[in-house]
């Protein structure tokens, strides 16, 4: 797709982008491939069994993942019933029949943060930070969160 | 430098800033209290104009949420950027030069690099599409502030630089400094700084915060997030 801007960027011959003759008007516009990822995973606050999804709050980029995706892996806080989302289509950030795969995980952002209902955990990711830095310590934090977890 | 950032914003401006941006943040609420209350504050997070009940760390924090009437998404935000409707973007980097370049992507070899950075593909969009851009640093070194950047993710419509030691300004010469703080001198500012800058005695200094936006920041910062980035 054509963009704006990015024509001083050393980021256009790093990525290999392409400049082509602007066709409307004078001068060059950078034209960037599309990415289009096998999988998109979305955590969001509520889904119905056909994958109609809900998001509050802020989107960042959720939507535009799900749609440059060839699939489309949604958990969500809570499985509503289809009938909120009729009631009130407009609800719907993204459409069920776009979705591959819904699956409930209440506390699935963690240890990051779910707009409106929790915050991120500062204490986990302070401490996943330390662990990182060292490969021992790394492994006794995957064993302690991760493999030995129930 | 809060302080600083704030008194270039102007009233009626639209105005965003990203991700780890803790110094704009309290900059545009401090200038919509004092001298710019129609200021449009735009974030990250798809909020206008937010009224926070406390000011997050993290800039992408949905807390600055609050209080919004509507959602402006990224992608509602770069298009007014395309559409030549976006008056300031905050923006920073890992190393500045005297082009008002940035590095946000790698030092090194881009594609072997000895520390891959954070990146900034909306950084070279917002440079070239943004009416202006104001760069801010906490770090003023001459590692931080280099003659030519070593790749420059983005080049731009820069207005003002602003550190913890002067203000500079974006002239046909590059970087110059417009002002130094009250507690920095010339001589510190030239070692610190990895390009030539013409400072004499005539240099302004930049004036002291006043009682009222002393004030004004005690109230719209009150935990100090903006010493979060120092």
């Amino acid at each position: 797709m054509p963009l704006k801007g990015l024509l001083d960027s050393d980021l256009v011959e790093a990525q290999g982008f392409r400049k082509v003759a602007d066709p409307y008007g004078s001068g060059e516009v950078v034209v960037i491939p599309a990415i289009v990822p096998d999988w998109a995973v979305v955590h969001v606050h509520e889904c119905d069994s056909a994958g109609n999804t809900f998001i509050a709050g802020s989107r960042y980029d959720d939507v535009l993942l799900m749609r440059a995706a060839r699939k489309v892996l949604v958990t969500c806080e809570k499985i509503v019933q289809t009938q909120k989302f009729v009631e009130s289509p407009r609800r719907a950030d993204f459409p069920g029949f776009s979705v591959d795969a819904v699956v409930e995980v209440p506390g699935g952002a963690r240890p990051t943060s779910c707009g409106q209902l929790y915050p991120y955990d500062r204490e986990f990711l302070t401490g996943y930070l330390q662990a990182a830095t060292d490969d021992d310590r790394y492994q006794t934090f995957l064993t302690t969160h991760v493999y030995d977890r129930d | 430098m809060a302080v600083s950032l704030a008194r270039l914003l102007q009233n009626g401006e639209t105005v965003f800033h990203g991700v780890a941006s803790p110094l704009p943040m309290v900059a545009v609420l401090l200038a919509k209290k004092l001298h710019a209350p129609d200021l449009v504050y735009l974030n990250i997070t798809g909020s206008v104009d937010p009224q926070p009940q406390c000011l997050p760390e993290s800039t992408v924090d949905p807390v600055l949420l609050a209080g919004t009437a509507s959602l402006f998404e990224l992608q509602d935000v770069f298009d007014l950027a395309a559409r030549g409707r976006l008056d300031t973007a905050f923006l920073s980097g890992i190393q500045i030069d005297r082009r008002g370049c940035i590095n946000m992507s790698a030092v090194g070899p881009y594609n072997k690099p000895k520390v891959r950075l954070p990146g900034g593909a909306g950084s070279a969009f917002l440079m070239e599409t943004a009416r202006r851009v104001i760069l801010w640093r906490t770090k003023h070194d001459p590692r931080t502030f280099v003659e030519q950047v070593s790749f420059a993710t983005a080049c731009g419509r820069v207005d003002r630089v602003v550190t913890p030691l002067a203000v500079f300004r974006l002239g046909p010469q590059g970087l110059q400094v417009e002002s130094i703080h009250p507690y920095a001198d010339p001589a510190m500012v030239r070692r610190e700084t990895g390009f030539p800058v013409d400072i004499d005695e005539s240099t302004p200094v930049t004036p002291s915060p006043t009682g009222e936006e002393i004030a004004a920041l005690a109230a719209v910062d009150p935990a100090k997030v903006r010493l979060f980035e120092f």
